[in-house]
């Protein structure tokens, strides 16, 4: 019947590292960054499109990566809360959110952080309504948003002050 | 389910595909709308074709009077193409209503108006603009309007082997605006009880209504349809308020607005009503204020 075959190969540069793997058909980009390449950051939640959990930058756009075939990634950069930061140097968002104690049980914050920094890289000065609006494809269960948007509004600053002393 | 996916390069390579496997293919961009249904088992897809690899069918443009946009073309490059004037309201708006900023990033202008049910917001837009869409195939293109595009709920003219290629419609003349209102059970990031554009011109000597085109999702079945008595009875009137009246009663009685487990008709049919006083009010000032 048709020609498609069911596994496909692709190379995909996830966090500045490429790397080659085998994708099926029905496989997201998520089920990828999660099961293969053990990146645990970007979280499975609804899995429709509508939480904003599993958030990641694909070619420069945030996109839901619950709703991307992995199979039409090959050759993107992809970049996951992984690749944001580090354990030793936190990004300005992650100790932003760390300081006004932004997250409760976690399970948004990988997707907030990327959603966030996605803003903050094109609108260094953000105001509160703008960041309520970066943010609204991503749900969170506990905090009441107040301190992330807080947290954000504070990253903005951090990042704007590190800029200016350098 | 498992299945299939192709991911075309080429246009060569999407249409041979089509013309031996269209019978049993389905076709997605950014899948925003199938992969949910698929998920949630609403939907069979033995293989899938995602077009999202080919750019030839991504741009939007004004040429001779005429704005084309590419089936493929995101709904963030939409809303935010500099071809299209404050006056497209209703496009501009987008931004507000569909959708959050990573949907926005893949949901694709071609799959929204593809999927054809009454939740899609661009199909009242477009409608309201007197949109035509072009189908193409390996060997021939044609162009037929939106309106016969749109065959009912999830049911298009499009044939196996074709895709939905291009939207185009002509520019709004001067003295035009067209805007757009969504009504739901929260501001942002959902489904529609009602929505509702409109497209309105000013003849600029008279000051009374040249022409106006109005469309609702869930008119009379299932599908966006165009409230086409209530703009009879608008047409060369000054929009006073007796006029605007008459209109709300023609609406209520030309909709057929069904109850759901979202809302029920009656609220329905009100907000309907206050969407269509609201938005003529608005396009009116608008073109006045310009």
């Amino acid at each position: 019947m048709s020609n498609v075959q069911s596994k496909q190969r692709i190379n995909i540069q996830v966090n500045g590292e490429w790397h080659s793997t085998e994708v099926e058909g029905d496989e997201t980009l998520l089920d990828l960054l999660r099961n293969k390449l053990n990146l645990k950051g970007s979280k499975a939640g609804c899995g429709t499109g509508d939480c904003g959990a599993c958030t990641v930058i694909l070619d420069g756009k945030i996109v839901p990566s619950c709703l991307v075939y992995a199979a039409t990634t090959n050759g993107s950069e992809i970049t996951t809360v992984e690749g944001i930061g580090s354990a030793e140097k936190l990004h300005p968002l992650q100790q932003a959110f760390i300081q006004t104690g932004a997250v409760q049980c976690g399970f948004c914050i990988p997707g907030m952080i990327i959603a966030a920094k996605n803003l903050l890289d094109s609108n260094p000065s953000p105001t509160r309504n703008e960041v309520r609006e970066a943010l609204v494809g991503n749900i969170c269960r506990c905090t009441g948003y107040i301190r992330i948007i807080e947290a954000v509004m504070m990253a903005a600053e951090l990042m704007r002050n590190s800029k200016n002393e350098a | 389910m498992r299945h299939e996916i192709f991911v075309p390069r080429t246009e060569n390579e999407l249409f041979n595909f089509l013309d031996l496997n269209g019978a049993h293919s389905k076709l997605v961009s950014g899948a925003t709308d199938l992969l949910p249904r698929i998920k949630r088992r609403q939907e069979e897809a033995i293989i899938l074709v995602d077009l999202s690899r080919l750019g030839s069918f991504r741009y939007v443009k004004s040429e001779g009077g005429v704005i084309r946009v590419g089936a493929l073309t995101t709904l963030t490059d939409l809303i935010r193409s500099e071809v299209l004037g404050v006056e497209y309201e209703a496009i501009k708006k987008l931004e507000l209503t569909f959708a959050s900023p990573p949907v926005r990033n893949i949901a694709t202008v071609g799959g929204n108006l593809a999927a054809s049910s009454s939740s899609e917001d661009l199909i009242p837009i477009f409608l309201t603009l007197d949109a035509r869409v072009s189908l193409k195939s390996a060997r021939k293109e044609r162009v037929i309007p939106l309106v016969e595009f749109i065959r009912g709920k999830r049911e298009t003219s499009r044939t196996n082997n074709e895709i939905l290629a291009e939207i185009s419609f002509n520019e709004l003349k001067p003295n035009s605006w067209c805007t757009f209102e969504k009504i739901g059970r929260r501001e942002r990031v959902i489904i529609s009880l009602v929505s509702l554009a409109c497209t309105l011109a000013i003849d600029r000597n008279s000051g009374r209504v040249g022409d106006v085109k109005i469309a609702l999702n869930r008119v009379r079945g299932k599908i966006p349809e165009r409230a086409l008595e209530t703009e009879k009875i608008l047409l060369g009137s000054d929009l006073n308020e007796s006029k605007l009246q008459e209109a709300c009663e023609i609406l209520e009685s030309e909709l057929c607005l069904t109850s759901d487990f979202r809302a029920s008709a009656k609220y329905r049919t009100e907000v309907a009503k206050n969407l269509l006083r609201e938005c003529l009010t608005h396009c009116k000032h608008c073109i006045e204020e310009r």
